[in-house]
Formats: structure tokens, C-alpha cells, sequence
């Protein structure tokens, strides 16, 4: 029996390896993702390691939960402290740390921003077991005019060993000589962070304002064990620091850094799981045709005494055969994945330093698995149909078994569907560190429970498409349109893998479109001044220097800056992390929130302003007390002294605080934007980007300039969405090549008949690549139907967190219908081309 | 006086085969199925074309009808040479010019039995003559039938399905192979009924290549067919001839 499997494969080579390429394609990408983020977290390990070595335990203020991806906020270390930890017994050396914001700025005038990686300033330690830096050019920094920089940005930006460069700092510009070239370990930077390095008396000026070291860096004597020493040096502490050990700091920070490759990681698994979804519908499709071409050969074998359970087990074997082969080029292809997107990361400047790709066990065992678990699953339907078919059909030749009822099938369909939107609902409502997982495996559930029920629409919907072009072409269009309605299960599953792409992307598209006209709104409900300044980068903040320069200089009238971090400033009540953002007493000049009650000015050390909805969620109404843990400072109860609109949640968010209680609660007191009324005219206009003239990190808007640059931003995640609909469309081309070669040799004769009386070849080219179009059409109109759906619970369940508009991009939608289309034609070509060389005679000769 | 018979029959002829030769395979492999065939369908009549099982009917058929190229001599459609033809060219010809019924497997089941005889005429986005089409479709009673698919339908009405695709162009010969083979002996006899009617009463020219003596005696003519070449040639058959002529080839 299995050497019949076997020779069923080798006989039909193209047909396997299209099966297999989708397979390839969802376990490459699977295995790549889990490759990446491996390799990257191996070479960080191995980087900290390297760097940690020599400095034994770290000392530094706690903090109160983990919360940024380059290091947590927290207090600052006394100087004070160094002197004690030194006086313990075992102490070989102990050193002040420091790190914080500084920016250069490049030859060109602009400050050097990399594409997501922070700026950073760091202290320069001469104690080489304390520094994780090698120069690699000139010499290390001295004194307060010199600094070193590392040899990324010095490649980059073209500076070198006398140059001297504009360094922005958190309240200033300053310049220094840059008096070295460092690389980090094996590398020229930190994952793309750029680095100025300072004296160490230097930086704790220039990077904390002299407050004093981000930590201390202790080295134990010859002969300490440092988990020894940890006992005494936490004994000098006080309360609020902490120690941790080598390891755990290098594992700490190879985690953050990895944790900063999470969102390349997530966009790619939910391709690997679009490819296996599709894998599992091509392979369901290519088992069902080849079991009813085989069912007189089948019958023939229970005739002559085989077995059910040997028939079932022969169409498994296949599977699994397929599944094998599959995932084990697809687990090649996974490494040729990640080598390729290691090169992207070189190529945006975040360089990693080389290491050989981090290939574990575990990643091969799953894309094996899945593979596995994804084939078997496809065959066993039509596994089950080829070991019902009677040894009569041996006989009586065409006809293939009865098949499982469709009812069962729609109700399982209905089940999935219902516990699936179910499982959406709660991610969506409920939020927390589940939600990404129950809306993912809500919509794993929906898209399949649309697989169960499309069949039901199938057939009308594609009669419907099938009209106009059997108008328009005639009788090739005609029969496109037939041949389409043949099979309506067949037509579903074909349509499948589009109908998730599309689904996908129909989502993020109005999704993102809702979120831009909110968001747009409620910058123009909230913000009553006539300029914005914003980073010269978008979403980048900026320090507390700008406002000092536009604060009581004319035309400036008020200046009203708004403290805050773009992924939202964190505190947390009750452990759920939510987001606040700082405003001066002023703030009235220049937004309006719609406060209810109360006023921005009042609001002091402890005064909080909530969102409408957020207090009737909470419960909370004026005079009530909010106990907001900050991960510097702890839990401090704010008093809330007033309730605002929630038309402006897109712009500030749930919670405001005072300037003076955000810089109190967050190491660094930065930017989002500033509000600045000034006198009327283009001469303020003018006058006032003089006023930045020392700050290239920022620049002036116009309202309208704000809620363009706001909206743009918008677009470019969109930018990413049609990335994705292009690999969506790949993906699901391949079902439709597969289906339709298929159906192609299936209807060998009948091709063969319509030659011979007279069908040119290009009547039969129109004909297979219409019905591809109708296909690939039904599936974008049932994709954008479950992505309008299903967009549309999502803004309606975020209505309260500022998602107030629900806008359909009517335009886009219809050009994702066009591309489907073409998209068709695409996967048409193969097939057409095969069916229109079929032998003419076929059709007469065959039997 | 001689040249003017020649080329009476020439433009008399519905369809001319002149040394057909047609080889299958290559080298070591290849297959001489018809080794010289020359034969002339006049027009206006129904021919017959029998031989034993593996002689080469099919495959004379389907050189004629342009299904096939062939590997040497001559076919002529009317007065056209259709050896020379390219693939499209000889589409274009079956399509507008010639008429087929096959054994089996003659209806494209995705199409009602009316679209499947209008399918040539739309293919070649061409108006049918819908009276014509009204006679043909009343003669083979298949009219209460036409908004069904063929598998609604019998074998019987299928094959006559067929041939009204075949008849309702008016082309200028049917080319059968095998109509009545898948029949029982009733629906058979029925449809060569229709066939011989055609003949006799639309002056339509049918070649039908048969292996069942019963069919051919329905013929005007019938031409044996053995071992690659023609070995025989008779007019106003019957059965018992044929049977006795058919004996003698070892068929
Ligand atoms: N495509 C082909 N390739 C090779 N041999 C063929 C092919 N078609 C027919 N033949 C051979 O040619 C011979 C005549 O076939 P055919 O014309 O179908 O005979 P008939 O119709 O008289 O039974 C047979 O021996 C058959 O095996
Ligand atoms: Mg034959």
C-alpha cells in the first residue's frame, strides 16, 4: 500500500510540488521568524556576556515593573552610595554609570535619528572590566569637551577623530570634539542605537543635570564570590536599590533588545500562519480531486480485498509524505529567511555583530509538527471519502462516495464562527497580554468557520459574478462562469487563502483609516493654537530646551508642551499598564479638552484629569482617589480633579497629570509636541521658526501641517499593509494555480470535446483564466465582507479609547478587488496555458 | 472529356483523401496505421467506414476532419487543402465547416442540451438560423429537452443532443465515430434513423466510421478498412454483405 503512495507522488511531480509550496512557504516563514529571533537573542547573549564579564553586580534603584524595551525608568543612584559600597569588604572596584539622552547632530545641520533605535549617551569607564566600548580610533574622552562616538554613526554620518559635532542633550545643545571612535563588543553599535560616550564626571552632568549614576558598576576581589558580596552590598543599600548579577543584567538586556524585534517577529508569524491556513485548503482541495479521480482504481482495490482503514491510511501516508518533504524545505528555506532578513536589518543601519544563524531543535520540531498537523488534518476528509467508496464504482465506473453531510458541516462551521467572534470580542474588551492571542485565534477560527459556511454563498455570489462576463466574452466566459458554480465547496476553499489576505487587509486598512480620522479629529476638536512644534522625526520627542527657548520670546504668546512618550508613558493601576501624559497649568491657552469639570490649571502635584468613559468604566467621578504606581517612583495616589470629552482620547489619551507630577514620576521629562499660540500672520510664522534655529531636532507646523504629518504617519503603517496584501496575494495565487491545474487535467475530455468542435485556443486560455477571476473576485468580495465586519467590531469596541470615527476607504477596497482580479489572471496563466495545448483527440480517444 | 470528369469530381467531392499516410511514434517505435489511404465522400451522402477493431477507422476520421495532422499525402475538405493548415486554421474549419458526433462524451456537461448545439455558432460569435435550428431540433424531438443538462438527460437523447450540434451549422460533412456504440439497440436504431433522414431529406454528407454491420447497411456506401489501407468499397449495402465481406478480412 505504501509503495502505491509512493508511486502515486513520483507520477505526479508538478502537482506535488505545488501542494508542497505552500507548505515550504508557512513553515520557511515560521522557522525564519523563530531563526531570527533566536539568532538575534544568541548574539546579544553572548554579546552581554562578553561585556558583563568584569563587572560582578550592579547596583540601582528598583523599579516598579518592567516597562521599555531600552531600560526601565528609574530614580538615580546618590553619589553617596558609590562611597559606601566601596567601603565594603571584597569590593575590588566600584564605578558611577551613567546613560540618558543625546543626540548628535550631523554635518549637515540635522540630528541624527536612526530608524527606531534610541540616541544614547553613555559614561566612558577607564576600568577596561567596566567598559563594554573598544576604541577603535583615537583615543578615550578626557574632560567636559570631548566626546567618543561609536563607529556606526561614524561610518555613517562620515565623523572622524577632530571633528567637532552639535551633541543635543535632554535640556541642551552642546559641542564637543570628538576625540575617539569605539566599537561595542563585536560591533559598531547596539542594534542601531547611536552612542556618544563622555567622561564620566561629563556625562553625569550632561545626561542627568549632576543628579547623580543610572547605576554602579562593582567588581569583587580575587577570592569574593560575588553572590556573597551581593549579601554585603545590599546591606550598605538603601530600601529603594537593588543588585543583580552579571548574568541576570546580560540576560535582561539581551531580552529588552530582543523584545525590540518583536514586531517583525509577530507580522511574519501571522504570515506563516496565513501560508499553513492556505497550505492546509490546497491540500484539502488537491486530496479531494485526486481521490475522486481515483475512485474506480480505489474501488477496485476493495474489490479485490483492500482494506477501509488501508485505503484511509494510504491517502494519510501521502499527506504525510507531502507534510515531510515540505517542512523540510520549508526549514532550508526558513534559514535562507532569516539570513535574508538579517541583511535588511545590516542594510537600515541596524547592524548585529556576525554570528552563525541559532538553528534550534525546537524550530525544526515545530515547523515539522505544523506541517504534519496541518497536512493530515486537510487529508483526513478526503482520507475518509476515498475509504468509503464502494468496490461497486469499480463497476459502474464515474461517481464518487456520498459524501459527510453538509449539515454537520455547517454547524461546525457555525460552532467555529460563533466561539471564534466570541474569542475576539473578549480580546478586544477585556485587552491585556491574552488579547493578541484571543484575537488571533478568534480570527484563526472565523476564517475557518467562513471556509465551512462559504460554500452556502459560493454558488449564487459566483453566479452573480459569473453574469456580466459571460456578456462580455461570450461563451468562454460562460463556461468560466459554469465551471466556477461546478463545485461551490471546491470554489471556497480555492477562494480561501485570498479571503484571509484580504480580510487581513481590508482590516487593517479601515482599521488604520479610522484611526487616522479620529485621531485627526480630535486634534482638531482638541487643539485651539495656531502652531505645533513636533521632532524633526515623527515620533520622536524632544527635551524641555525647546519650550525655555520659545518661553516669553515674541511673536510666542503661550507655550503649552505636552510631556509624553509615542508608545504612551506608562503606569499602572492594579498591575494593568495604561498610559498619561503631562500638561502645564497653562494648558488652556492652547487645547481644549472639553474638560466637564474642573480645569487643567488646577490640577497641582496630584490633580488627574480622566476621559469620560474611562472614569464611568472605573467608576470614579470628581474628589476620587487613583492609586497610579510609576515604575520610578511607585504607587502615588492622584486626586482626580476632573472629567474631559472623549472626542480627544485620540490625541492625549485616558489620563492628563501636571508637567510637574510627569517630570516627578518619569526619568525623562520629554516631549510629544508643543502648542504655541503666537501673533497672527506669516511674519510670526517666520519669526518663530527662528526661534528654533539651536534645535534641529524639532520643527514648526501650521495646525493643518500637524494633522497632515499626523495622518501621514497613519498612511505609512498602511504603507505596510499593502506589503502584506502583496504576500497575502502570492500566497493565495498559489491555492488558485493549484485548484485550477487540477480542474484543468479533470476536465481533459471535456476541453478535448470543445476543441474538436471547434473552441480556439485562446477561447480556452479566456475561459480558465475568467473562471480564475471570478474566483479570486468572490474571494476579495468575502474577504472585505469579513474584513469590514470584523473592522467594524473592533472600532466599535474601541469606540472608548478614542476610535470614535468608522471610516470605510471605499477606493481602496475597490482597488484590492482589482488586484484580486488580476491577481487571477496571474495564477491563471499555467493553467491556461496547459489547458489550451491539451491534445484535441483527448477527449474522443480517451477510453 | 476525361479532365472534365476529373474535376467535376473534384468539385463534387466533399472530402478527398489522396495517399494518406499517418505514422505514430518514432524511430523504433513508430506505428504505421494507415499506409496510403485514397478515398473520395461524395456529396449528399452517407458513407460508411468499417474494418476491424485497431484497422485505422479512427484514426482515417480523424485526419479527415483536421482532429489530427497527418504524416504524408493529401486531405481535402471541399476544394481545401487542410494538410497545410495551422493548428488555428484547422479549429477555424471544424468549427464552421464540419459536424461531429463522437461515441460518448459528446456534450459539455456544464451547458443545457441548447447551448451545447449552439456552442460552435457562439464560439464563432456567429447567428444561427434559427429556423433551421427549430427543424433540426423537432426532428430529433429533443425540443421539450433543450434547458436541460446532459446529465438529466439519456444516452440516447444526448447522442441526439449531438447531432443537432452537428446538423444546425449546415456544414459541409458530420464526421461520426461510433454514434451508436453506447446505445442500446432501440436508441440506435432511432438515431441512424435521424442520420439517414438527414441525408435524405437536408442533403446533408455524413461519413460515420462504425464497426456494427447493422449500422453501416443504413449507409449509401461502405468502405472496409484493414491493415492500414482501404480493401474494399460497396454501394447500397446490406448486412449480409457486409457481415460476408467483413468475414473475409478476418474481422
Ligand atoms: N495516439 C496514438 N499513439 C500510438 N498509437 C495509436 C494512437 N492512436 C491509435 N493508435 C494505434 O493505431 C491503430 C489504429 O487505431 P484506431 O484508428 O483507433 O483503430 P480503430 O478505430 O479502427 O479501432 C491501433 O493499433 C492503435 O493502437
Ligand atoms: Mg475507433
Amino acid at each position: 500500500m505504501f509503495r502505491t503512495t509512493l508511486r502515486n507522488l513520483g507520477s505526479h511531480r508538478v502537482r506535488f510540488l505545488l501542494t508542497c509550496v505552500a507548505i515550504v512557504l508557512g513553515v520557511g516563514l515560521l522557522t525564519g521568524t523563530y531563526v531570527l529571533t533566536d539568532t538575534v537573542h544568541a548574539t546579544f547573549d553572548e554579546l552581554f556576556d562578553e561585556i558583563s564579564g568584569g563587572v560582578d553586580l550592579t547596583v540601582r534603584a528598583q523599579t516598579a515593573f518592567e516597562n521599555n524595551s531600552y531600560g526601565s525608568d528609574r530614580a538615580l543612584v546618590d553619589p553617596a552610595v558609590l562611597d559606601e559600597i566601596r567601603s565594603v569588604r571584597g569590593v575590588a572596584a566600584a564605578e558611577g554609570s551613567v546613560e540618558g539622552y543625546a543626540q548628535m547632530v550631523g554635518k549637515d545641520g540635522k540630528a541624527i535619528q536612526p530608524p527606531g533605535p534610541p540616541t544614547l549617551g553613555w559614561s566612558w569607564s577607564d576600568t577596561p572590566k567596566f567598559n563594554a566600548f573598544r576604541i577603535s580610533d583615537g583615543r578615550s574622552p578626557r574632560n567636559s569637551g570631548e566626546v567618543v562616538v561609536d563607529a556606526g554613526t561614524a561610518d555613517a554620518h562620515d565623523l572622524s577623530v577632530g571633528d567637532t559635532i552639535d551633541i543635543l542633550l535632554s535640556d541642551s545643545k552642546r559641542n564637543f570634539e570628538i576625540v575617539g571612535v569605539a566599537r561595542f563588543g563585536e560591533a559598531d553599535n547596539l542594534a542601531g542605537a547611536t552612542m556618544a560616550l563622555f567622561d564620566t564626571a561629563t556625562a553625569v552632568e550632561v545626561l542627568t543635570g549632576g543628579a547623580g549614576y543610572s547605576s554602579i558598576k562593582v567588581a569583587a576581589a580575587d577570592g569574593t564570590a560575588p553572590a556573597d558580596l551581593q549579601d554585603d552590598v545590599e546591606a550598605v543599600l538603601p530600601e529603594s536599590m537593588e543588585t543583580v548579577t552579571a548574568q541576570e543584567l546580560a540576560d535582561e538586556s539581551a531580552s529588552s533588545l530582543t523584545d525590540g524585534f518583536g514586531i517583525f517577529q509577530t507580522g511574519l508569524l501571522v504570515f506563516a500562519g496565513v501560508s499553513l491556513f492556505v497550505a492546509g485548503f490546497i491540500i484539502f482541495n488537491t486530496f479531494s480531486i485526486v481521490v475522486a479521480q481515483r475512485s474506480r482504481e480505489m474501488g477496485l482495490m476493495r474489490a479485490i480485498g483492500a482494506g477501509r482503514r488501508q485505503l484511509l491510511v494510504s491517502v494519510i501516508a501521502e499527506a504525510v509524505v507531502m507534510a515531510v518533504l515540505g517542512a523540510g524545505l520549508g526549514v532550508v528555506f526558513g534559514l535562507a529567511v532569516a539570513h535574508g532578513l538579517l541583511a535588511v536589518f545590516d542594510l537600515i543601519g541596524v547592524s548585529l555583530p556576525s554570528t552563525d544563524l541559532d538553528l534550534q531543535t525546537r524550530t525544526v520540531v515545530m515547523g515539522f509538527a505544523l506541517a504534519l498537523l496541518v497536512t493530515v488534518f486537510a487529508a483526513l476528509v478526503p482520507a475518509r471519502r476515498a475509504a468509503r467508496v464502494s468496490p461497486v464504482v469499480a463497476m459502474a465506473g464515474e461517481g464518487a462516495a456520498s459524501d459527510q453531510s453538509p449539515v454537520t458541516r455547517y454547524v461546525l462551521g457555525l460552532l467555529a464562527g460563533t466561539t471564534g467572534a466570541a474569542l475576539i470580542a473578549a480580546g478586544l474588551i477585556g485587552g491585556g497580554d491574552r488579547a493578541l492571542s484571543a484575537v488571533g485565534g478568534g480570527a484563526g477560527l472565523v476564517f475557518l468557520a467562513i471556509a465551512a459556511l462559504s460554500p452556502l454563498v459560493a454558488g449564487p455570489v459566483v453566479g452573480l459574478l459569473g453574469r456580466p462576463i459571460a456578456l462580455l466574452r461570450g461563451v468562454p466566459g460562460r463556461l468560466a462562469g459554469e465551471n466556477a458554480c461546478r463545485d461551490p465547496r471546491r470554489t471556497a476553499a480555492t477562494a480561501a487563502g485570498l479571503v484571509v489576505g484580504i480580510a487581513l487587509v481590508a482590516f487593517a486598512s479601515v482599521f488604520a483609516q479610522s484611526l487616522k480620522a479620529s485621531t485627526t479629529g480630535a486634534i482638531r476638536d482638541a487643539v485651539t493654537s495656531d502652531f505645533v512644534v513636533v521632532g524633526q522625526t515623527v515620533g520622536v520627542t524632544f527635551g524641555d530646551d525647546v519650550t525655555e527657548s520659545l518661553t516669553g520670546s515674541s511673536p510666542v504668546e503661550s507655550v503649552v508642551p505636552l510631556r509624553g512618550r509615542p508608545e504612551g508613558a506608562p503606569w499602572q493601576l492594579d498591575g494593568e499598564t495604561k498610559a498619561v501624559v503631562g500638561l502645564p497649568a497653562n494648558g488652556e491657552a492652547a487645547l481644549d479638552l472639553g474638560v466637564l469639570q474642573g480645569s487643567i490649571a488646577d490640577l497641582g502635584d496630584d490633580g488627574l484629569l480622566v476621559q469620560t468613559d474611562e472614569a464611568d468604566t472605573n467608576g470614579w467621578s470628581v474628589g476620587d482617589v487613583v492609586p497610579m504606581e510609576f515604575a520610578k517612583t511607585g504607587v502615588r495616589d492622584f486626586t482626580v480633579k476632573g472629567i474631559y470629552s472623549e472626542d480627544v482620547a485620540g490625541m492625549v489619551g485616558d489620563y492628563v497629570i501636571s508637567t510637574t507630577a510627569y517630570d516627578a514620576n518619569f526619568s525623562e521629562p520629554r516631549n510629544l509636541g508643543i502648542f504655541l499660540t503666537a501673533g497672527a500672520g506669516a511674519d510670526a510664522e517666520q519669526q518663530t521658526t527662528d526661534l528654533l534655529a539651536g534645535h534641529p531636532n524639532v520643527k514648526l507646523l501650521t495646525l493643518e501641517e500637524f494633522v497632515d504629518e499626523m495622518g501621514q504617519q497613519l498612511d505609512q503603517m498602511l504603507g505596510l499593509v499593502f506589503v502584506l496584501l502583496a504576500l497575502a496575494v502570492v500566497i493565495a495565487v498559489l491555492g488558485i494555480v493549484t485548484t485550477l491545474a487540477l480542474a484543468v487535467f479533470e476536465r481533459t475530455r471535456e476541453i478535448g470535446l470543445m476543441r474538436a468542435v471547434g473552441m480556439a485556443r485562446r477561447q480556452v486560455r479566456s475561459m480558465v483564466r475568467w473562471e480564475a477571476v471570478i474566483v479570486a473576485v468572490y474571494g476579495a468580495v468575502l474577504g472585505i465582507t469579513t474584513g469590514l465586519v470584523l473592522s467594524w467590531a473592533a472600532v466599535t469596541a474601541m469606540a472608548s479609547s478614542g476610535l470614535t470615527h468608522f471610516v470605510v476607504p471605499g477606493g481602496l477596497l475597490a482597488g484590492i478587488v482589482v488586484v484580486a482580479g488580476a491577481a487571477g489572471v496571474l495564477a491563471a496563466v499555467l493553467p491556461a496555458r496547459r489547458a489550451s495545448r491539451l491534445d484535441v483527440l483527448a477527449s474522443i480517444v480517451a477510453d | 472529356m476525361a479532365a472534365t470528369i476529373v474535376q467535376d469530381r473534384i468539385a463534387t467531392d466533399a472530402v478527398a483523401v489522396t495517399e494518406l499516410v499517418k505514422t505514430y511514434g518514432r524511430g523504433d517505435n513508430a506505428v504505421r496505421v494507415l499506409k496510403g489511404v485514397t478515398l473520395r465522400i461524395e456529396q449528399g451522402r452517407f458513407t460508411a467506414i468499417m474494418g476491424p477493431s485497431g484497422s485505422g477507422k479512427s484514426t482515417l476520421l480523424h485526419c479527415m476532419a483536421g482532429l489530427d495532422d497527418v504524416t504524408g499525402g493529401q486531405v481535402r475538405i471541399g476544394s481545401t487543402d487542410i494538410t497545410a493548415m495551422t493548428e488555428a486554421e484547422r479549429t477555424r474549419l471544424r468549427r464552421d465547416r464540419l459536424g461531429f458526433v463522437f461515441q460518448a462524451y459528446n456534450l459539455v456537461p456544464t451547458l443545457t442540451a441548447e447551448e451545447n448545439i449552439l456552442l460552435p455558432s457562439r464560439l464563432a460569435r456567429r447567428r444561427h438560423d434559427p429556423e433551421y435550428y427549430g427543424d433540426v431540433v423537432a426532428t430529433l424531438g429533443i425540443a421539450n429537452r433543450l434547458g436541460h443538462k446532459p446529465n438529466q438527460m439519456s444516452g440516447g437523447q444526448q447522442q441526439r443532443v449531438a447531432m443537432a450540434r452537428a446538423l444546425v451549422g449546415r456544414p459541409e460533412v458530420v464526421f461520426a465515430d461510433e454514434p451508436t456504440g453506447a446505445l442500446d439497440s432501440r436508441s440506435s436504431g432511432a438515431l441512424l434513423g435521424f442520420l439517414v433522414h438527414a441525408v435524405q431529406e437536408m442533403g446533408q454528407t455524413i461519413v460515420m466510421v462504425t464497426h456494427d454491420p447493422i449500422a453501416a447497411s443504413r449507409a449509401d456506401r461502405v468502405v472496409f478498412l484493414a491493415d492500414g489501407y482501404i480493401v474494399g468499397d460497396m454501394s447500397d449495402p446490406t448486412s449480409d454483405r457486409i457481415l460476408d465481406t467483413m468475414k473475409s478480412l478476418g474481422g
